[in-house]
């Protein structure tokens, strides 16, 4: 069921070509991952933070050169996502008021390093910026189950891009994964001022 | 064969075409292009067992992927992927098809070329890695073109799948022989384990002469993390033509640090033929979307084979 492009096309010169196509891409092509870290079995875990949840719409929102430099202005460090993807998504929560969709608040999920790996984060916020909900998407880490631990997450519960994520003073790291608390907080934080400054309701879609 | 061609493009005029005529009544976003690039040293070789290292691009990927959107949120879903393969000398859609996401995801129809809903492969597709599932051995079939529905009810996912067999026909005869494939799984956290059946008709060529061959199959896979360490698992039973086939593989991956993984694989078979395999391998991320692959394979069916292949595999993303 395959096509031959062409009967006569030697082997070597095929790869030569394939060769160079590869070379051309892997040294030349940005590494645009726009995922970062993708949100995934979205429908199940949305309802978990937003049970009046009708449905999701996932907003697209570019990375500029400003809005970068206004998020590293407010976290205090550089972050490599604009170089990384040079994009990042939203998932506005619909829900139904009269019967009408309204927007009842916004899931965000981000990935951060970890010991094994990286550390998949999920967040719902409100309008207002405040975390909903926070969850643990996916972890390699040897102790994910005190990472995944109501007693850990809840502790974000309520908190806005203006308040302390200090492991240790603001929040209790989890027994046993001090570094892999303080990366779930970094990226939780990353992600509200993400939320504040990208999420204006001007997204690809809106 | 031109078919698959002509459906590659057709597929691609469509979702670009999106761009410009969005569905009624919808919100249509940007449209998400990516791509990979997956380059092998290796002594495998498909169809027969092992020779000399050889040098080849043993696949090339295209994806385009759209989303439109109504008041309440993602609706559509259209996607077109183009794979070249064997130092870009085939063409081949892989997955080519438009889904109606329906409220909170509970349920979808799909419509296309699509991988089939059945074991380990419904949730964890292994094309581009270089230890592999069991479906090409067990199902000889991988993707197919039809409906699907597809969804959630609380703790289970479930799937059905209409098709019409003719994706993987050695022979490309001019019936079209459906193919039902469903799947079941429970679900909780990282951890689910899945029910799959499928039965089909098809002409296979393995002998003299071609035998039509009605082939059921049945399967329970699972998947679980323990920390570092990832788990997949499948059991397939079933019969071709009332003979007995089975097999089962195992998938285990465990992170040593953030950038380096060591793959297992062990894999036994009763199909059309019978043997079983071994795989070991390590995977290095280079960089964000650069992997560097390597692995030593053990296959034994009439004699032992040892293989081993280095990949280097490099994929993209960027919305347009």
């Amino acid at each position: 069921m395959a096509l031959r492009f062409s009967s006569t096309t030697s082997s070597a010169s095929c790869f030569s070509r394939a060769l160079l196509v590869f070379l051309a891409l892997v040294l030349f092509a940005a590494p645009a991952l726009a995922d970062v870290c993708v949100w995934r079995d979205p429908e199940r875990t949305m309802q978990r933070i937003f049970p009046a949840a009708r449905d999701y719409k996932t907003i697209t929102v570019k990375f500029t050169p400003e809005n970068a430099r206004a998020i590293e202005k407010q976290l205090g460090f550089s972050i490599e996502e604009p170089a990384q993807g040079g994009e990042f998504n939203f998932y506005d929560i619909i829900g139904a008021v009269g019967g009408k969709p309204r927007k009842i608040g916004t899931v965000i999920a981000l990935a951060g390093k970890g010991e094994y790996g990286v550390i998949e984060v999920v967040i719902g916020v409100d309008d207002a910026g405040k975390i909903l909900g926070a969850y643990i998407q996916r972890s390699r880490e040897r102790a994910t189950k005190a990472l995944e631990s109501p007693g850990f997450l809840d502790q974000f519960n309520g908190k806005t891009s203006a308040s302390s994520f200090d492991v240790g003073s603001a929040i209790k790291p989890a027994a046993g994964a001090e570094a892999a608390s303080r990366t779930v907080a970094v990226v939780i934080r990353k992600m509200l001022v993400f939320n504040q400054v990208l999420n204006k309701g001007d997204g690809m879609n809106v | 064969m031109r078919t698959e061609v002509i459906a590659c493009w057709l597929g691609i005029a469509a979702v670009l075409g999106g761009l410009t005529v969005p569905l009624p009544s919808a919100y249509a976003q940007g449209l998400q292009v990516s791509g990979g690039l997956d380059g092998r040293l290796t002594t495998e070789r498909e169809g027969r067992e092992t020779g000399p290292f050889r040098p080849q691009l043993t696949g090339a990927f295209l994806n385009l992927r759209k989303v439109w959107s109504d008041e309440f949120g993602d609706r559509w879903i259209g996607v077109a992927q183009a794979d070249f393969d064997d130092n870009l000398r085939r063409v081949r859609p892989y997955q080519l098809y438009l889904q109606y996401k329906g409220p909170l995801g509970k349920w979808n129809l799909r419509g296309g070329h699509y991988l089939l809903p059945f074991g380990l492969l419904a949730t964890y597709d292994t094309e581009r890695l270089v230890l592999q599932g069991l479906e090409k051995r067990s199902l000889g079939i991988r993707k197919d073109t039809g409906m699907q529905a597809f969804g959630r009810y609380g703790s289970w996912d479930y799937a059905v799948s209409l098709s019409d067999g003719l994706s993987d026909v050695r022979f490309a005869d001019s019936r079209a022989n459906p193919v039902l494939t469903a799947r079941v799984a429970y679900v909780a956290g990282d951890a689910q384990l899945g029910f799959s059946a499928l039965a089909r008709r098809v002409l296979l060529d393995s002998g003299p002469r071609p035998v039509d061959v009605r082939e059921r199959r049945f399967a329970v896979d699972a998947t679980k993390s323990f920390g570092p360490l990832t788990v997949r698992a499948e059991g397939v039973g079933g019969t071709d033509n009332g003979r007995a086939r089975g097999g089962g593989v195992f998938l285990g991956d465990y992170a040593l640090n953030p950038k380096l993984d060591l793959n297992t694989r062990y894999a036994f078979w009763n199909t059309h033929d019978a043997g079983h395999g071994a795989g070991l391998g390590l995977t290095y991320q280079i960089r964000q979307g650069l992997f560097f692959r390597t692995a030593g394979t053990y296959q034994s069916r009439r004699d032992d084979h040892y293989g081993f292949t280095v990949q280097l595999y490099y994929e993209f993303s960027k919305l347009l």
